[in-house]
């Protein structure tokens, strides 16, 4: 009897078939935005003073949506009480730029924390709620907290009239006037959503999707369940005062109706226009948002309506957001071409 | 602070309509599995129906009659296009939750370019007031508080003992033990979104000509609802309209104490209280399973 033995093909087995799905897609996509911001920051929003607040609208809803994706779309919680971390950065700015001595730059830490600090005493009273009990009481904490800015707290955040007279930050030696202040937005943007798809394939990052995905197949792969929810919640929140430090220092001025609760919700539909598989996906969402917002008067008018109602249509018939959609077709252009190619 | 049975009379009528919005909210989540948070959008939808309708000369009643069945319409739709497309596809709950709140905010959207963005108030069912132990009490109050009090009774008795409500509760349960026996789910669970639309609408049909209607206020109205709901739980079909009374009552005797802007401190407070000491509600349930 003759054995004969075929050889071992070497070249196949050195890429098992796995590691093609974990190729590294964070790249292309940073690489893209990266262009695409400085194109828009040097051929757009430098041209007309306006433009640069329609940059600024951009950054903030940009921040605000990412921080919304963050728990939601990694971890599957809702978390409504955006507005409150929103105003965390921004009232961190004026409180300490006219009330205090401390150096304006501490307000993006102190903001930061102290939305995070919101979200995870938030995190740690509901910490058996999930779905809609987590938006009930994240929403009802968002609108204590606007009527605490807006009237109870009014001896420190000024009230419905808010706090004008913010100083322009002033950091080693260089003044951050409208024009930095947008870079720097959108830098912050631009860091945070690379960031993000990055944690996003990472160990920690697939052990929150781990979690969305089944709890307890979570925990008994050894995940920290309970630590890991009140993180991705806390630096949501933190991503979120981000949005609220810059139009603060922007504007120069704060007003307690920029934070009502309602700002939540058109924030919460633009990951799901851009596409949830990524988080550039809420980028998209924002740039969308401001785009329409410039052809007419859009958020006044018809723009929830178009917003909510593309959210709805696209959380039913198109899952993928306009990243989805473009994928689909794509992936579609592709078979079609291989099967030309086979002809 | 003494209270006066007139502010107990008010926060009566407003509990009824809490508890009508929560038995709405019962009604989804006890056949659907779903916490619809649009109520309030049919709420205010019907509310700013009514009010147009009556502003434009129709009689209150046919107004009325309209208003409450636009509710139903919307529920039902809601069933069909919404909860039971997304459902059948097994999505995390996350994006029933995501796909609830856009439609909330479709529905008042909708409303503020159907009937205009002031806030309305429509003409009273009826005119008149009575004179009770000294203080006059109007007709739209008490017919409000009536009406809605028997509608709770009514589908209490319908979940409780009717064919469909049994089926419902049965679907409820356990969905394909529900198919097994040959129970006609689809119809069933329309047939419950359809009333839980329908108590909604009611509610805002009683509540048009109480106060100003603007489109904002369907998600204060959902808020109520589900905190009603929240805090009479899901064991019984009577337990969110002792949840909505209850919940009215608290209200009143917290702002006549701290003053009316500590409702949103209020309400997020006793959701809490709820949460932590007792999450099932006052009434929870319990399904045999064994």
């Amino acid at each position: 009897m003759t054995i004969t033995v075929t050889p071992a093909r070497t070249d196949r087995m050195e890429v098992p078939p796995r590691s093609r799905g974990r190729r590294d897609t964070t790249l292309l996509p940073a690489v893209f935005f990266l262009v695409a911001f400085v194109a828009l920051y040097f051929g757009w929003a430098l041209a007309e003073s306006y433009h640069l607040d329609i940059a600024m609208t951009f950054t903030m809803f940009s921040l605000l949506a990412l921080g919304m994706y963050t728990p939601l779309f990694l971890g599957g919680q809702i978390d409504l009480a955006y507005n409150a971390y929103l105003a965390a950065g921004a009232y961190a700015v004026a409180i300490i730029a006219n009330r205090t001595d401390i150096p304006l730059v501490l307000a993006i830490p102190i903001g930061a924390a102290v939305a995070a600090t919101m979200a995870l005493v938030l995190g740690l009273v509901t910490s058996h709620l999930t779905g809609f009990h987590l938006a009930l009481v994240t929403l009802l904490a968002g609108t204590a907290a606007y009527r605490w800015i807006s009237s109870t707290g009014a001896g420190l955040t000024g009230g419905a009239s808010g706090i004008g007279g913010i100083p322009r930050l002033d950091l080693l030696g260089i003044e951050f006037g409208r024009e930095q202040l947008v870079a720097a937005g959108l830098i912050a943007v631009w860091l945070v959503a690379f960031a993000l798809s990055r944690f996003r394939r990472s160990l920690p990052g697939l052990a929150v999707r781990l979690n969305r995905a089944s709890t307890p197949a979570a925990e008994v792969s050894g995940i920290p369940t309970t630590s890991i929810r009140l993180v991705s919640l806390a630096m949501g929140a933190a991503i979120g005062s981000l949005g609220g430090v810059f139009v603060a220092l922007m504007n120069q001025f704060i007003l307690a109706d920029s934070y009502a609760p309602e700002i939540v919700f058109l924030a919460l539909f633009l990951p799901l226009l851009g596409g949830i598989s990524t988080p550039w996906g809420a980028v998209i969402g924002a740039g969308l948002l401001c785009f329409l917002n410039e052809a007419s008067a859009f958020i006044e008018g018809p723009g929830p309506l178009v917003f909510g109602g593309a959210s709805l249509a696209i959380l039913i018939l198109l899952p993928g957001g306009l990243i989805g959609v473009v994928a689909l077709g794509w992936s579609a252009a592709r078979s079609r071409m291989r099967k030309e190619d086979k002809l | 602070m003494a209270i006066e049975w007139i502010d107990a009379v008010t926060a009566l009528r407003v509990g009824i309509v809490y508890a009508l919005l929560a038995l709405a909210y019962f009604l989804f989540a006890r056949t659907t599995d779903t916490i619809n948070f649009a109520v309030g959008g049919y709420a205010m939808a019907a509310a700013m129906l009514y009010a147009t309708l009556t502003g434009g000369g129709t009689s209150p009643l046919v107004a009325f009659v309209v208003a409450v069945g636009l509710g139903a319409v919307l529920g039902g739709m809601t069933e069909t296009f919404v909860i039971r497309p997304i459902a059948s596809k097994g999505r995390d709950e996350f994006v029933v939750v995501l796909a609830i709140t856009a439609l909330l905010f479709v529905i008042q959207q909708l409303a503020g370019f159907v009937f205009g963005r002031r806030a309305i108030i429509g003409e009273p069912l009826t005119a008149g007031r009575v004179e009770l132990a000294g203080y006059e009490v109007s007709f739209q109050n008490l017919l409000t508080i009536a009406v809605g009090f028997v509608a709770a009774v009514v589908v209490g008795l319908w979940i409780g003992r009717g064919r469909s409500g049994r089926m419902m509760r049965a679907i409820g349960d356990n969905e394909q033990a529900g198919l097994t026996l040959g129970i006609p789910v689809r119809r069933v669970r329309l047939i419950a979104a359809s009333v839980g639309g329908l108590l909604a609408g009611l509610a805002g049909a009683l509540t048009a000509p109480q106060a100003g209607n603007s489109f904002h206020s369907g998600v204060s109205l959902s808020i109520v609802g589900f905190i009603a709901l929240v805090i009479g739980g899901m064991g019984s079909a009577y337990a969110p309209l002792i949840g909505g009374v209850l919940l009215s009552f608290l209200e009143l005797g917290t702002s006549l104490i701290f003053g009316s802007t500590s409702r949103d401190y209020f309400l997020l407070a006793a959701v809490l209280l709820v949460f932590i000491a007792r999450p099932e509600g006052l009434f929870s349930l319990k399904v045999r399973t064994t």
